[in-house]
């Protein structure tokens, strides 16, 4: 019985137990997290754009699951560049607002941090921009340099706030562009120098990369530069001595700090017709150099003695344009340095004469066309202006013509003048006796020198010929010593031929055209006496006629068809004789017999009175009653 | 923070509830079939319902309850069961031991009692939730953030028990309990109040 009383106790309480294990097995489902919240950060600003010197609040905002700002919490503020944004150190710790203030123009980013464990965020971001609230340029706004090097300053400032009022600070950012080439820039920032390089205009803008966008955010310079030019002449007065002497000032044409202007002339200018007849303008010579200033000048070249005024211009390179006028003289005054008699060589026969003049020439070699000069000579004759003519018994000799200078282009009469003495070059004439040449052998060589101005052998100077009769020999070019040799033929016709050679000259004076002939040679040309043969009648009567033939021959026995009576000269000792006829070389006189008997002699020669007897002569004549 | 409570969980606690109270009824019912005398000897056991101060429970869980067996006699009774106090973010389950004075008066029985609990704490706390601001309606609201922590807690309380015989072997009670716990779950929350009603059965003993 008690058994089974256990077991109807036990069983409920078994039951019961394992009831409650259960119970205590129940999950109790009590709350736990969440771990994290997702929220959203934002920065709330009146403004991304903060005035330099201004301030601005931001608010920080966690916007939460529902939509709802989540309070309570802190933040963190942080901007990435402090020197431009930063934060003020004055708000709440929680950090729900921030004072933002505006340190200097740029962009810096504000980040906005939530710190805490419970919230899962990403950090928040916004980009300020610091800025200016105008720009202003403090210096002049349109300057000029005058000078190249010159220096000019521009001054700038950026408008920033400060307790609420715009005001000038420094060292903001400003930035210049610069528009041209007539100045370099040199710095940056508030305050630049340009430095002047060219002449023209630059301009300058002084701007801010960070500007309130309303605002002046761009003033302007304009920076000129207008080279003041003076000319300078290195002098004003100048002496020339000979012709074509180059003389000139130098010129520097240059700006207060000696630099030039690149394409400026210089130009001289004879101020009257008569200064342009002493002097004469070159073109420019040299290279200008705008560096230093030098500006190419022309020169002034001597052509006439006297005193010439001449205008000094400088152009500007529009090339019309005057920037400086100056003068400057020049006196010429010719002083010679030799002297001579043109032609210095000649070859002259004795009945020939040539033109003669005594010559002066200065340093250059020209002409001293106001020098007294005169000539005294030794073995021949001057007659006027004449060398020559020379009596026909003159023999062949070398005669000389020496000069003399007096007057005012003596050196000793120009005490400023180089004191050199004077070369005095002596003329030297090949007078050449008269000569006679036979027909069928009339050639002859003649030969003179050439001298130039100096005195030396001109060489490569042509000697040009003319001639009464026959060829004309061509042009002969003295050789390396002034030699010239021509070979001349005269015709074979009895007669006289003169033979003329001219020099070539290359001076421009009037006087260098005088003295130029060099040869001047003549010959008579005769038949052959020998070949030549004369005959008469051996006798006639008193007062009869009778012919007297000559048959006129050359050197190689051949007639000459051309003579003429002329050629022949018959001359009795009594009676008389015709002027005769010729016939292919056949004259013939008709000689009359005088009224007296007895014995007369005819005489026949040829070149003349004094020329040779032919063969045959003289012819006896018996004059019977 | 919103506590989900699943439907298997509630399924879960309602028969265990139910089952403990019919299992330490059902077999007594058939044993004895006594005269409704004041339960003042023998052993008697006992179930509470022990939420009615504390509803709704917001969270899906066993209410708070009690179940134990008592020896009654001579005046005093000393009862042994198990504990458990369930409050929206807390739990405290465990063994109980107390130990009453049985004073009947007419047909009740008031049996004033003190006793001590051991057993386990659980307790969850919004420590670290946050508070918004509706920015369309400037409305304040809050979102809970819980930490949850559980520990060994020891506890001690007065109480006191009304017992009304309704048929025979079986009585109904009240209860209130006044309960102080220790632990570190519950630092800040250490009191509960009790309140509740049950049966009680006699199971061997008495008249």
């Amino acid at each position: 019985m008690r058994r089974p009383n256990l077991i109807r106790i036990s069983r409920p309480v078994l039951f019961a137990a394992a009831t409650l294990t259960v119970l205590l097995s129940c999950d109790e489902n009590l709350p736990s997290g969440p771990d994290a919240f997702a929220v959203r950060l934002e920065i709330g600003v009146t403004s991304d754009t903060i005035i330099a010197g201004d301030s601005s609040k931001a608010q920080a905002r966690a916007i939460g699951p529902n939509g709802g700002l989540i309070s309570d919490l802190t933040f963190n503020w942080t901007t990435s560049s402090p020197a431009t944004l930063a934060l003020a150190s004055s708000d709440q710790a929680a950090g729900r607002t921030r004072t933002l203030i505006a340190v200097k123009p740029g962009q810096s980013v504000v980040t906005l941090a939530l710190p805490d464990e419970r919230f899962t965020t990403t950090n928040a971001t916004r980009n300020a921009t610091v800025v200016v609230a105008g720009v202003k340029v403090l210096s002049s706004h349109d300057s000029t340099l005058t000078a190249v090097n010159d220096t000019g300053f521009a001054i700038a400032t950026s408008l920033v706030k400060n307790n609420g009022a715009l005001v000038n600070r420094a060292s903001q950012g400003i930035r210049w562009i610069h528009q041209g080439t007539r100045t370099t820039v040199v710095g940056t920032g508030d305050t630049i120098r340009y430095i002047a390089r060219g002449n023209g205009a630059d301009t300058l803008i002084a701007t801010h990369d960070f500007c309130l966008k309303s605002a002046k955010c761009a003033d302007t310079v304009i920076a000129r530069v207008a080279q003041v030019l003076t000319m300078s002449l290195s002098a004003h007065a100048f002496q020339a001595w000979s012709f074509s002497d180059s003389l000139g000032p130098t010129v520097t044409l240059a700006d207060r700090r000696g630099n030039g202007l690149a394409g400026t002339t210089i130009r001289l200018i004879p101020v009257t017709a008569a200064d342009s007849e002493i002097v004469a303008v070159t073109p420019p010579i040299g290279t200008s150099n705008p560096a230093t200033g030098f500006v190419a000048s022309p020169r002034l070249v001597s052509i006439g003695n006297g005193s010439a005024r001449v205008a000094v211009r400088a152009i500007a390179p529009d090339g019309s344009t005057i920037i400086a006028t100056d003068t400057v003289t020049e006196t010429v005054r010719q002083v010679a340095r030799r002297i001579l008699v043109e032609p210095q060589r000649a070859a002259l026969s004795d009945l020939e004469s040539i033109p003669y003049q005594p010559i002066a020439r200065d340093a250059r070699g020209a002409v001293i066309a106001d020098a007294t000069v005169s000539a005294s000579a030794l073995g021949t004759v001057l007659s006027s202006a004449n060398i020559g003519p020379n009596p026909a018994t003159t023999p062949t000799s070398v005669a000389t013509i020496t000069p003399t200078l007096t007057g005012i282009a003596l050196p000793e009469n120009n005490p400023e003048a180089p004191q050199v003495g004077v070369t005095v070059l002596q003329s030297s004439i090949n007078l050449i006796a008269p000569d006679t040449v036979k027909v069928g052998a009339t050639s002859r060589q003649v030969s003179t020198t050439l001298l130039d101005s100096t005195g030396a052998p001109a060489v490569g100077v042509a000697v040009r010929f003319s001639t009464t009769g026959g060829i004309i020999p061509a042009p002969v070019i003295s050789d390396g010593s002034g030699n010239v040799v021509v070979t001349w033929v005269p015709p074979d016709v009895s007669g006289t031929y003169t033979l003329t050679g001219v020099r070539d000259v290359t001076g421009t004076s009037p006087l260098d055209l005088i003295g130029v002939v060099v040869i001047k040679r003549r010959v008579v040309v005769i038949p052959d006496p020998v070949n030549t043969t004369a005959s008469a009648a051996a006798s006639i009567p008193v007062t009869t006629q009778t012919n007297i033939t000559v048959v006129v021959r050359d050197v190689l026995g051949n007639t000459v068809t051309s003579a003429v009576p002329s050629d022949i000269t018959v001359v009795p000792s009594a009676g008389t004789v015709n002027a005769g006829s010729c016939t292919n070389g056949v004259c013939t006189f008709v000689y009359t017999a005088p009224a007296a008997t007895g014995g007369v002699t005819v005489t026949v020669k040829v070149g003349g009175a004094t020329g040779p007897d032919v063969t045959g002569s003289p012819i006896a004549i018996n004059i019977t009653p | 923070m919103i506590i989900r409570i699943g439907s298997s969980t509630r399924r879960c606690c309602g028969l265990a509830l139910a089952s403990a109270i019919v299992g330490l009824c059902l077999p007594a019912s058939r044993l004895q079939a006594q005269r409704t005398y004041l339960f003042e000897r023998g052993v008697v056991a006992s179930g509470d319902w022990l939420q009615a101060n504390a509803l709704p429970l917001d969270r899906d869980a066993l209410q708070s309850a009690s179940a134990g067996i008592s020896l009654r006699g001579r005046g005093w009774a000393v009862d042994g069961g198990w504990l458990r106090v369930a409050r929206s973010l807390s739990t405290l389950q465990g063994g109980s031991l107390s130990f009453g004075r049985l004073l009947p008066w007419k047909r009740l029985l008031f049996i004033p009692a003190i006793g001590g609990f051991v057993g386990e704490g659980q307790r969850s706390v919004d420590s670290t939730g946050f508070d918004f601001v509706d920015p369309a309606t400037g409305a304040i609201g809050h979102t809970p953030r819980y930490s949850h922590s559980s520990g060994t807690s020891v506890g001690g309380g007065v109480g006191l028990t009304l017992e009304i015989p309704l048929y025979r072997f079986v009585a109904a009670r009240g209860v209130a309990w006044q309960w102080w716990f220790s632990g570190s779950p519950l630092e800040g929350d250490r009191a509960r109040t009790v309140l509740g009603a049950g049966l009680s059965v006699r199971l061997r003993g008495g008249r």
